[in-house]
């Protein structure tokens, strides 16, 4: 998963994006103003945005309803000091999928940024079962036939996004674009690695075949 | 207390008017009534007498006189209630009514009527056995032979008046119904009038109530069609509500962004002490992390003290505390304070004096300079010259301060002085305030009866003048 933090505090931006690669292992960028926010937003493919309202550059209600006129549905949590309930409205309507105010606990941002991008992809429950393969997205862990596997970062990324988009084929490009932020720099051969220490892993007697190579589109993870 | 209803006051004094005017022209038209109704009587009375009188001067015999006065008298006599008699002065009588009929004879004197003039008449109004009486009452001493002419003959005719109280008591009764109804229709049309008249007004209260804090705007109220006589109300309740409109605005962006300004270091330092407990950390990042949030907690604190000082400011009376501030010397202390300060960000700070004295706080005064040359500093690109320069101008010290940094353009003159505003939103906030210090020097040198101006321009930089009237 991969997201963006558009926030001017620089310090409260790059702690939100450590909290998400720490605990979520999630990719995330952050940019301090609004027309950057924008620019991001329209060009990278997010799973999230963050978006603080009061910004240099471009408000963000401007941002948002910029976007979703583009019909870009990238799912929006708000995050701002403001809380009067017009407020919250506003943000709402303009295109909002959430509004949480500052101060705020860590763990209910993370939470509620997780449920988010759970409902864009069409799935309520954080446990997503495929076959025997069991993913727990709260707790980070794999099991297959009820044995944890373990995974490293990367290759979590990569699973969790296929799970997500699960019975649909991913291209590597698309992969790819989900699982690094934007200051690393893009293999398209580092996926074929992970795919393939992942099949090792999840399926080590090559008896199920849980991630099939659709030749020249990508991947498809299904039963 | 609440004070009587304008309905009530109108009302009563209405009634009051049509009370007075009914109950005058009611006496008029009793008494003019009942004169009228006396007069017909009298008039009747009068010409029963002329006609006996006639009839004592002829030269018939006293016999064929009274047979002529009887027939007189009789033949208007249509009720038993009347009746005549005559009778000399030496207290004989001559002819009575009941001497032939069982017709009453009225007693005069128990009734306390002087007796009229020989050979002149009166009319009075007598009561006898509870019956009223008009009578007629004429002494004729000029008689003829035939009856005694040396004597003087009394004649009284006297007829019921109850038909004519009767109708007085009814005409009464009529004005007194009448009146009521006049008075009781005009509390009524009164009511409906005052009701009428009113009736823009209560429209203006209904548009009232629906005014509240959050639809102040021009837009959403609809003025109703009132009388010329109260469209300058409506129309000055409608500059009142623009100003009040105004007012709220400016009220829900500063808490917006005083909330925005507190919010966000707290949201900075709670994320920070949140995600160093979160996981097992080398002690370097706990330590980076206190620091951070002490950092933050200043900046929170700087701000908390800011917000304090202004509102200290609102209610600090302009007369108390003031003392006789030598401008020299204090602006030539805080210029030293802050040339090592513009020093150490690599900027030179140079101050011209000049001998002034103003009347004031002098903390406030030292908070208004300090805050005008720590801007800027701030704003000054690097390696730049910043001036303080004092003159005296029309009973005025202005102080300038100047800096080569920035333009402000012409429509954010104004806003900078606005609490919270910031120029340059994409400016760092470590540098930066929270946009405070400017609003808080225009402040206090309102509250020393001065002002502050600014000037900018690419070119020239910024110049900020604070004028503040001199102590002589």
């Amino acid at each position: 998963m991969r997201i963006l933090i558009v926030e001017d505090e620089v310090r409260l931006a790059k702690n939100i994006a450590q909290i998400f690669k720490e605990r979520e292992n999630f990719a995330a960028d952050v940019v301090y103003n609004g027309i950057d926010g924008l620019h991001m937003i329209k060009t990278e493919p997010y799973d999230l945005v963050i978006l603080d309202l009061m910004l240099p550059g471009m408000d963000g209600i401007d941002i948002l309803r910029h976007i979703r006129k583009k019909s870009i549905n990238t799912p929006v949590l708000v995050l701002t000091a403001r809380d009067t309930q017009d407020d919250i409205i506003k943000g709402l309507n303009t295109g909002g999928d959430d509004y949480l105010t500052k101060p705020f606990d860590i763990g209910e941002l993370v939470a509620r940024c997780k449920a988010l991008i759970r409902r864009s992809y069409g799935k309520t429950c954080s446990v997503i079962k495929i076959g025997n393969l069991v993913m727990d997205m709260t707790a980070h862990k794999v099991e297959v036939d009820s044995k944890r596997i373990d995974l490293t970062a990367m290759e979590y990324r990569a699973l969790e996004y296929l799970a997500m988009r699960k019975g649909q084929v991913v291209s590597k490009e698309e992969l790819l674009e989900h699982l690094y932020d934007f200051n690393w720099e893009k293999f398209s051969n580092v996926i074929e690695v992970y795919i393939s220490t992942l099949r090792k892993k999840i399926d080590p007697d090559k008896t199920r075949d849980f991630i099939k190579t659709i030749r020249n589109q990508g991947y498809l993870l299904e039963e | 207390m609440q004070s009587l209803p304008l309905k009530w006051r109108i009302g009563i004094c209405v009634t009051i008017l049509m009370l007075i005017i009914v109950t005058v022209i009611s006496i008029i038209a009793y008494r003019e009534f009942q004169e009228g109704l006396f007069d017909i009587l009298d008039y009747r009375l009068q010409s029963d007498m002329s006609a006996v009188r006639q009839q004592l001067h002829t030269e018939d015999t006293t016999e064929e006189i009274k047979k002529e006065i009887r027939a007189i008298l009789v033949q208007d006599r249509h009720s038993y209630n009347s009746g005549y008699r005559m009778w000399f002065e030496n207290g004989s009588t001559y002819l009575s009514s009941s001497d032939i009929s069982d017709s009453m004879d009225l007693n005069i004197d128990a009734g306390d009527i002087s007796q009229p003039k020989p050979g002149e008449d009166k009319t009075f109004n007598i009561v006898e056995n509870e019956k009223a009486y008009r009578a007629i009452w004429a002494r004729y001493s000029d008689l003829s032979d035939n009856l005694n002419k040396e004597n003087v003959l009394n004649v009284l005719i006297y007829t019921s008046s109850d038909y004519v109280n009767h109708e007085i008591e009814e005409f009464l009764l009529a004005l007194v119904i009448l009146g009521g109804l006049i008075v009781w229709f005009s509390i009524g049309f009164t009511t409906w009038i005052l009701r009428w008249g009113l009736k823009p007004i209560s429209l203006i209260t209904n548009m009232m109530d629906k005014v509240s804090g959050k639809h102040l705007d021009e837009s959403s109220i609809n003025y109703p069609q009132v009388p010329h006589e109260l469209s300058p109300f409506v129309r000055a309740w409608g500059q009142m509500l623009k100003r009040l409109s105004h007012a709220m605005k400016e009220q829900r962006r500063f808490t917006s962004d005083a909330s925005h300004e507190l919010r966000t270091p707290i949201a900075t330092i709670k994320s920070t002490l949140q995600l160093a407990r979160s996981q097992e950390r080398p002690t370097e990042y706990y330590k980076k992390a206190i620091d951070q949030s002490l950092e933050d907690l200043e900046r929170l604190n700087h701000l908390i003290d800011q917000l304090l000082q202004l509102s200290r400011l609102d209610s600090i009376e302009n007369s108390q505390g003031r003392e006789i501030i030598d401008m020299q010397q204090l602006t030539s202390k805080v210029c030293e304070h802050y040339s090592v300060i513009a020093q150490q960000q690599g900027h030179s700070l140079e101050c011209k004096f000049c001998p002034a004295k103003i009347m004031g706080h002098i903390q406030l005064i030292r908070q208004l300079l300090a805050n005008l040359i720590d801007n800027a500093i701030k704003y000054s690109p690097d390696n730049s010259a910043i001036s303080v320069l004092m003159e005296k101008e029309d009973e005025q010290l202005k102080i300038k301060v100047h800096d080569e940094g920035g333009n402000i353009s012409e429509n954010e003159r104004h806003l900078i002085f606005e609490r919270f505003y910031r120029l340059d939103k994409a400016r760092n906030r470590s540098t930066g305030g929270a946009g405070i210090g400017l609003s808080i020097a225009k402040e206090i040198a309102k509250k020393h009866g001065g002002d502050i101006t600014v000037s900018s321009n690419p070119k020239n930089g910024t110049s900020f003048v604070v004028s503040l009237p001199m102590e002589s």
